[in-house]
């Protein structure tokens, strides 16, 4: 009676993949919601990037960071270092800095108080003898605890001028050397002129390092009164950065998220339909559909992600660095995605429960997780609690693509969270989901 | 004889307190079509929900194709082709992509799935809107896709769950004919149904289910022959129960079949149709309406159950 033409039917595996091309071929049938669920987090990202002022090919003008200088030696050479700061420039560096001189801490913290610097550079005492001596040289940075990323960045430039001091005070005996007798020769402070000079030395010996030493983080050019317009208008334009890249991961996971919820959604479409009992009735069974679903929004949520990168690569000119790792993250997050609301779905009784509940969980995590709003701005609350979220995997390691250039194996711990995230829900998510189905539910 | 395709023996299943099959047992053999026959809520959904591997049974078996189905769930449900009541079919895909996806379910793949969808699309008279989404489709339309899904796989075993339930009489036709011939074909068929007529028409036999247990059970002829060769009289009005059976008590050939409020079923030889008529019109019962028809499965059906089917 069996029809001879038919083969074993599929279980397993075999089931599952027919039963997502059908899912994905019932999303293709009917593209609306998707459509608008990836538009819009391209148009957030548009209107965000341009209300912090881009519009760029590339990118767009980050203003110079705020640095405020404590200089407790005030001499010619913690002038020198200083100004060597002062001199990063928009052209050769990713960011730039805007020093503010204070007379006492109190005065720098105001400064920090009102947002107006990121951190305090320290320039002890007896600097100047203490680096002409041979000796050790301790830099003070406080950093202000109202930020993260910016006095982040200051301490990490600080750290780089700190290695090639130490550097300096190693091997340019000669520059230095000649610097202290010219010094010491001095009645005054020289003028400008002289601190050109000098600073010729300096740039000579220091060119031997560039090719080790970051070239962003210390440059002694020799400059005159004529250039220095031309380096301010540099300064004040800013460096270029990628802020629609930077804004577009946390929002695109947000989508992802409300994709994975529509694909996660279909499983009460199903049971409306009758389709549900139908599968289940089939040789594929109940276990093939129910983890179908997750393999389903885990596919639709990675075919969004891609094609959001490719918007914003199309669109917004951002690149996403290395390949492997983009991969990486765009498999794990999706999985993450799905596991994240599938968890949403499993427990609710009735679609109009999931529903209600969805959104709410989906936007709560977003915004403590900087899909909304970057980490920095967000209370300390928040930021303590971002890394229970998928989202703050997902932002950390596309932003360890894009703005640190990490390669697949350095974003390996992001993506093994996210794919720890995926798993715990799809194993709590078919869990509660199964016992419903068991219930009759 | 050949051996039944499928066997279910004694089963039974409770939700708490409630019992919804209480030990039913009955086997379909090939090509034979058994109407299971009962009121909402008489465990006919739960029995067949138990035989698809849906729900577990509490006791007993189902066997399918030699297939036990707990045991072997994956080899009995190959041998199945379930029609539900409602039409459940992926609306947004086309009849042809709906039918491949269930026939690749069931193991059908390449040219033979092709041709099997080809054939049954002309069988179901939609081959000219095979590439259509289904929700454009005429609610006929939907449950003869409906149907057509069931039998992709030639499946051993045929669930037919109310598959005539809102359409056109021509439609219902087609789909009993289909049937016929699946039948004919050597399938064994189990049909749930509300109308009556059809299963007299389709049915070798039937199964009368009430309160989760079969009631009778034999062709529509044997099940007929129930209530002797009289006529079946309806009588309603406002009277209370047992008003008319005082009325009609001990008179030769008059027998109750079933007696409600405001509703009593008698059987009635033919030539004691005219003093019955002379008993209720001495106006002792007040009567709103009397019926007078040949015994049918409604009447077998109220005479086992006490209720309509449709109660």
């Amino acid at each position: 009676m069996t029809d001879p033409e038919r083969s074993a039917p599929p279980v397993g595996l075999a089931a599952l993949r027919l039963l997502v091309a059908k899912d994905l071929a019932r999303r293709l049938r009917s593209p609306l919601e998707t459509i608008l669920s990836l538009a819009m987090p391209l148009a957030l990202t548009a209107v965000i990037g341009l209300a912090f002022g881009g519009g760029g090919e590339s990118g767009v003008a980050l203003p110079p960071i705020g640095v405020a200088v404590l200089d407790h030696d005030d001499s010619f050479v913690s002038h020198l270092l200083s100004g060597a700061l002062d001199g990063i420039d928009g052209e050769n560096a990713p960011v730039a800095f805007d020093l503010r001189h204070v007379a006492s801490e109190d005065q720098a913290w105001r400064a920090m108080k009102d947002g107006e610097v990121s951190a305090m550079i320290e320039l002890p005492a007896g600097l100047a003898d203490s680096l002409f001596e041979g000796g050790s040289v301790d830099l003070g940075l406080v950093r202000n605890p109202g930020e993260r990323i910016l006095p982040e960045i200051v301490e990490q430039v600080v750290g780089v001028g700190a290695v090639l001091l130490s550097e300096a005070v190693t091997h340019l005996s000669e520059p230095l050397e000649r610097t202290r007798l010219m010094v010491d020769s001095l009645e005054s402070w020289p003028d400008e002129l002289t601190v050109a000079a000098l600073s010729r030395v300096w740039n000579r010996d220091l060119q031997r390092f560039e090719r080790w030493a970051l070239p962003p983080a210390v440059t002694l050019e020799s400059s005159s009164a004529e250039d220095e317009t031309e380096e301010d208008a540099a300064l004040d334009a800013g460096p270029s950065i990628d802020i629609f890249g930077y804004i577009l991961p946390g929002i695109a996971f947000l989508s992802l998220l409300f994709l994975a919820g529509a694909a996660h959604r279909d499983m009460f479409t199903e049971r409306s339909l009758g389709t549900f009992q139908r599968v289940a009735a089939s040789p594929a069974g109940t276990a093939a559909l129910l983890a179908s679903k997750f393999a389903s929004a885990t596919a639709i949520a990675a075919i969004g992600l891609v094609l959001l990168l490719i918007s914003g690569s199309v669109v917004f000119g951002s690149r996403w660095g290395d390949p492997l790792g983009l991969a990486l993250m765009i498999i794990a997050g999706s999985f993450a995605a799905s596991g994240t609301v599938g968890v949403l779905y499993g427990g609710s009784k009735t679609e109009r429960q999931a529903e209600t509940l969805s959104p709410i969980v989906i936007l709560t995590i977003s915004f403590v997780g900087g899909s909304m709003i970057p980490l920095d701005n967000l209370p300390t609350v928040a930021q303590s609690i971002a890394p229970f979220t998928p989202n703050y995997w997902l932002i950390e390691g596309l932003h360890a693509l894009t703005v640190e250039s990490a390669s697949a194996a350095e974003i390996l711990p992001q993506a093994g969270v996210l794919a720890g995230f995926g798993a715990a829900g799809v194993l709590v998510g078919l869990g509660l989901v199964r016992r419903r189905a068991g219930s009759g539910a | 004889m050949p051996d039944p395709t499928l066997i279910v023996n004694n089963l039974r299943k409770s939700y708490g307190s409630l019992t919804a099959v209480d030990g039913i047992s009955f086997a379909v053999a090939p090509g034979e079509i058994v109407g299971l026959l009962g009121p909402n809520g008489a465990g006919k959904t739960t029995t067949i929900s138990m035989i698809c591997g849906l729900t577990h049974p509490g006791e007993g078996s189902v066997t399918v194709a030699g297939h036990e189905v707990r045991a072997e769930p994956v080899a009995a449900k190959s041998h199945i082709g379930l029609v539900p009541q409602e039409v459940a079919l992926y609306e947004e895909l086309s009849a042809s992509a709906n039918l491949r996806f269930w026939g690749g379910l069931h193991g059908l793949s390449g040219r033979a799935l092709r041709a099997r969808v080809e054939e049954l699309l002309e069988r179901v008279d939609l081959a000219g809107r095979a590439k259509e989404p289904v929700e454009r489709f005429s609610g006929g339309m939907k449950r003869r896709l409906n149907l057509a899904i069931g039998l992709i796989s030639r499946p051993a075993l045929l669930l037919l769950d109310e598959p005539t339930v809102g359409i056109d009489p021509q439609a219902r036709i087609a789909i009993l004919g289909i049937v016929r011939e699946e039948a004919r074909a050597g399938q064994a068929v189990l049909y749930t149904t509300h109308y009556l007529e059809e299963a007299e028409q389709l049915c070798d036999r039937i199964l009368i289910v009430d309160h989760g247990k079969i009631h009778a059970e034999g062709s529509p002829e044997a099940l007929v022959a129930m209530l002797g060769e009289g006529k079946v009289v309806t009588i309603r009005g406002p009277f209370e129960r047992g008003e008319i059976d005082a009325l009609v008590a001990a008179r030769d050939g008059v027998g109750i079949v079933s007696s409600q409020p405001g509703r009593v079923l008698l059987s009635v030889d033919q030539g004691a149709v005219a003093t019955l008529f002379d008993l209720l019109s001495r106006g002792e019962v007040t009567i709103d309406d009397i019926s007078v028809r040949e015994p049918d499965l409604q009447s077998v059906f109220i005479k086992l159950t006490g209720r309509e089917l449709r109660d």
